[in-house]
This record gives structure tokens, sequence and C-alpha cells, in this order.
């Protein structure tokens, strides 16, 4: 046999080896104490990440205008995975360590992974948090030779309530999740720098916030882009066609679909601002903000710098709220912090801790941000 | 020093230097169910495993002294092992193919159609191997030591070690690539 070789070199292993396989028990989870004080050591920047965590609606938004692609293969903007999740289970990470191991010398190429806090996508961005052009990807080398990232409940922290899949997760991107919820202990520290890991955490969404945004998927998008401008025949069909079984295409319906292609990028992308500008309006109007005055700013213009301060304001404010809202319930003081940050100009991570502590002890956290540079 | 219950290593390894017979009764306590898993790993079959078993004790037996394992658990299984290969060589001409031969088949992945058998004996192919799996990470280790050592199953394994099945099968599938690399890379199977 061809593998006899190998069978028998195999045979001749050094014992040690063998009982190591023995007895071997893979790393299990850290308590939640235990990570929190890891976490809270290497904590640089905390709410700042919060803000990025939570900016679901904006990833959305910036999917619409920057043309994104799933699967890496947009010309521009941002790379986004989709992912989705199921609970009790988060990123798979010691099968990563030897590549991480591999690619250390290689930093930083990646910036920041962000995984939405219910496992959306998955984005990429250079260290400044700025779009990693996909050219920038070096490969789209699937990571197993199967397009699932397997995530297994390493005991981290729940990242989310179901188990992320990534799309054609290339290495790279393997590597930036594998910090993402690696086991943060002494030896893992020792290996990757105990300098160039920054850990954050955000709250997680709750319910209430979430389905706001269950209309903005897809296939509400489909839904009613189709019966705009479809007639009730072709939509019976667009949709058999689109989400279930095979149906017998006629030539109009066809030239349909290439137009569809045609405007679907434009008319989705229009439609989806639309609707999160509509959201976001009402969104600013029940926390006070002056909504005629943000829709008035979005409106000079569609440029997408003047769209992300939008955004950031938007999404601080609401994070601010929502964390307003978590330190009341705690006895935190937050208006103390956030003023101290307002006039430091930046997120103290020494106010940070206690925070971070007290979230991750949370229940509803379980989002853990972890800057990319092995 | 492997401890488990009863006798240690190397107590048992002593009772064969003072050729006491007690010593493959310890054996087989300590290391029968492992030993009968690897050979029932290769073979498939109870009673064909269970003769291995019996045979690597005798081996054990006659090799002790003047062998003095350093780990009592890697030699027993070592000549099980051996044993069971070579019974498996018998039952494979005889048409009676066992699961093991996916383990091989995957092994067989690493090496060209036209690869020249290498001028290295498997002794010393196995310190290269060694080498490369010390610089691997504990779960890859192991799980390749579980798969091609042990000849555990997919599904074993992740039970074992409460991995997922797909997640062992990566794991496996990389060690392999990187193990063929490495050789390659040393000059063998290029």
């Amino acid at each position: 046999m061809k593998c006899d070789i190998l069978i028998n070199a195999i045979g001749c292993i050094d014992g040690k080896l063998v009982d190591e396989a023995e007895n071997y028990k893979p790393k299990r989870k850290l308590p939640i104490w235990g990570w929190a004080a890891s976490a809270a050591c290497l904590c640089v920047v905390v709410l700042f990440a919060a803000l990025l965590v939570e900016g679901i609606p904006i990833g959305r938004m910036n999917e619409a205008a920057l043309n994104i692609c799933i699967g890496g293969k947009a010309e521009h903007g941002y790379v986004d995975y989709r992912a989705r999740a199921e609970t009790g289970k988060v990123l798979i990470t010691d099968e990563l360590k030897s590549l991480m191991e591999e690619h250390k010398e290689q930093k930083p190429r990646f910036g920041y992974i962000s995984v939405y806090s219910y496992a959306f996508m998955v984005r990429i961005t250079d260290a400044n948090g700025a779009a990693v052009p996909p050219d920038c990807l070096p490969s789209t080398k699937k990571l197993s030779g199967e397009d699932r990232v397997e995530f297994v409940q390493n005991g981290i922290v729940t990242l989310s309530e179901k188990e992320i899949y990534s799309v054609k997760a290339s290495p790279e991107l393997a590597l930036i999740i594998s910090p993402a919820v690696i086991s943060i202990d002494e030896e893992y520290l020792n290996t990757v720098g105990r300098d160039s890991l920054d850990v954050w955490v955000a709250p997680k969404f709750d319910e209430e916030f979430l389905s706001e945004y269950e209309y903005l998927e897809e296939y509400d998008h489909l839904d009613s882009e189709a019966r705009n401008e479809l007639i009730e025949g072709q939509i019976a069909r667009f949709f058999e066609k689109k989400f279930g079984d095979h149906v017998e295409l006629d030539e109009d319906f066809k030239k349909f679909l290439e137009e569809y292609d045609s405007f679907d990028i434009e008319v989705r992308h229009r439609n989806f601002i639309k609707h999160f500008s509509r959201l976001m309006y009402q969104k600013c109007a029940e926390h006070g903000f002056d909504g005629d005055a943000i829709r008035g700013y979005r409106e000079t213009g569609g440029h997408v710098d003047l769209d992300t301060g939008f955004q950031s304001f938007i999404h601080e404010e609401r994070v601010y709220q929502h964390f307003k809202k978590y330190a009341e319930d705690h006895g935190i003081d937050i208006d103390g912090i956030k003023e101290y940050r307002e006039l430091t100009g930046v997120f103290n991570a020494e106010l940070d801790t206690e925070l971070i502590a007290r979230l991750l002890r949370d229940e509803r956290t379980r989002v853990v941000y972890v800057s990319g540079v092995l | 020093m492997n401890e488990i219950n009863g006798l240690d290593d190397g107590a048992i390894i002593d009772l064969y230097f003072d050729r006491d017979e007690q010593a493959i009764k310890e054996t087989s306590e300590r290391y029968g169910n492992l030993c009968f898993r690897v050979a029932h790993n290769i073979l498939g079959n109870r009673e064909d495993a269970e003769e291995v078993v019996n045979d690597a004790y005798l081996a054990a037996w006659e090799s002790i002294p003047p062998a003095k394992p350093e780990s009592l658990r890697a030699f027993v299984c070592w000549i099980t092992r051996n044993h069971a290969l070579k019974r498996l060589d018998y039952n494979t001409a005889q048409r009676r193919m066992p699961k093991v031969l996916l383990s091989f088949a995957e092994l067989e992945e690493m090496i060209p159609d036209n690869a020249q058998q290498p001028d290295i004996s498997a002794m010393e192919l196995g310190e290269l191997i060694t080498k490369f799996l010390e610089t691997q990470s504990a779960d890859a280790r192991c799980v390749f030591m579980r798969r091609y050592y042990f000849f555990d199953s997919i599904y074993d394994i992740a039970k074992k070690y409460s991995f997922g099945e797909s997640k062992v099968k990566t794991l496996l599938s990389r060690t392999r690539k990187k193990l063929k690399d490495y050789l390659n890379k040393e000059g063998y199977f290029i």
C-alpha cells in the first residue's frame, strides 16, 4: 500500500505523543470571572468598540451604499461576511492557534473584526476602522474546504444566540476571528504579546430593538420591490424561482429577471437607505433628538463621508442611551464617564474597566472585540 | 510516570524484568481496553482484535527485557498496532475491508502517485513526524495521533475531545497538508 511507509512511521512516533493523545483534554472555557479579569487588563477602549458593535444598521447601510458583495468580492468598501447564529455557541479558535502563529509576522493586516451582536455579518476593517478593500485579502481560500467556519462553545463568552457561519472565510478572516474567542490566559498572552491585544465588549441588543430592523431583511426588500414592479403572476414565479422549487420561465419572465438584476442594486440600495433613514428619524424622535436637523444634514448630500458623520452621531447617541439605561439599572455613573470622555476626548480605559467587568458578568453581554494585531 | 490504579508503569516493567507473569495481567488491566480499541479500530473485528491483543501481550513479554520502555502505554500500543496492521494485510488480501482503510486513504492523499519510496527508515521518518507534530497545536497533534496512530473514527475523536466532527476533519486536513509540506521540504514524497 502506498501509505505503508507513513503508517509505519506514525507507529514510530515518540511515545510521549501517544500518552498525550490518550490523556489530552482540550482547554475548556474560562470562568467568566477569569475571563473578565483578563479582558479588563487588556482593555484600552471599550465604548468606542461598543459603538462599532452596535452599528448593525450602519453596517447594513454601508452594505447598501458601498456596493457590498458577500463573500469578499466587492470592488470597494467593506467586506462583509454573512453569518448567522445559534444559542450558546462561540467561534472555534484552538484549531487556529497554529495559523495565528504562522501569520503573526504579518501584522497588522486587518485591524478589527466586527462580529455583530446577533451575527448578521462579520466585517473586516483596518486598524483605523476604515474599510479593508477586498484586494487586500490575499485569497479567498476556504478555511477548511467548507463554506462553514465551525464554532464551538469554548466558553469565553457567549458570542451570539446562534452558531455563527461565515461564508468562504479566508485563513486571514479566521485569523482575526480567532483571538476574538480564544482563551485569554497567561500562556496565550505570552504567545501573542501582551501589548498587542485589545479586547472590547459591547452589550447585547434587546429583542425589541432588534425587531425594529427585521423588515430590512432581504426578503422584505424583494417582496416590496416585486410587488411594486410585477404583476401578480410574475410575483409568484419570481418567488418560486428565488426561494423555492424549480419553475418554468417564460421569455417575459427571463427578461424581467435580467432587468431586475440590473435595477436591483440601485433600487434596493436606495430603498434600503430610505427605510433606514425613516427608522432613524423615528428613533431620533423617540429619544428627543432633532430629527429634522439630522435629516436636513443628511439631505445635503448622499456622500458617504457625510453619511459617516451622521451615522456616528446617531450611533453614539443611541449607544449612550443604551448604556445610560444599563448604568441606571446597575448603579454606574454613566454620566460621569461620559463627561470625562467629553472632557478628555478619549475613551478612558480605567473608567471603562469597571463597566466592562459589569458587562462581562451580565448575561446580556455576548460580543467580544479583539483587535487583530497579533 | 503513569499511574492510574494499582501498579504504576515502572512497577509493571519491574515485574516484566522479574519475569513475573503478573506483569501481563497488570498490563491487561491498565491498557487492555486501549489495546483492544486500537486493534479493533484497525481490524474492525472483535475476534481478530482480541487475538491481536493477546499476541501483543506475548510480544511485550518477550521484548521486556531487554527493552525498557519509557512509556508502557505507548509501547504496548505500538506492539498492538503493528500486530494489527500485519493482520490487516492478511485480512485485506482476503478482501475483508475494515473502516481503517479510510484512514489509510486520507494518508495516501499526501503521497503523489509517482512518488519514490523514500530513502529513509520508518523510524527516522517517525522522528521527523514527531518533530513536526511538536510544532503543532495540542488539538491538532492529539487529533492527528488519535486518527492515524490509534485509528479512531472521526466520530470517536470528536466525542472524546468534545469537538464537532467538522472540526476534527478540519484539523486533520490542515495537519495532513502541513505535514505534506513539511515532508516535501525535507525532501520526501515530492
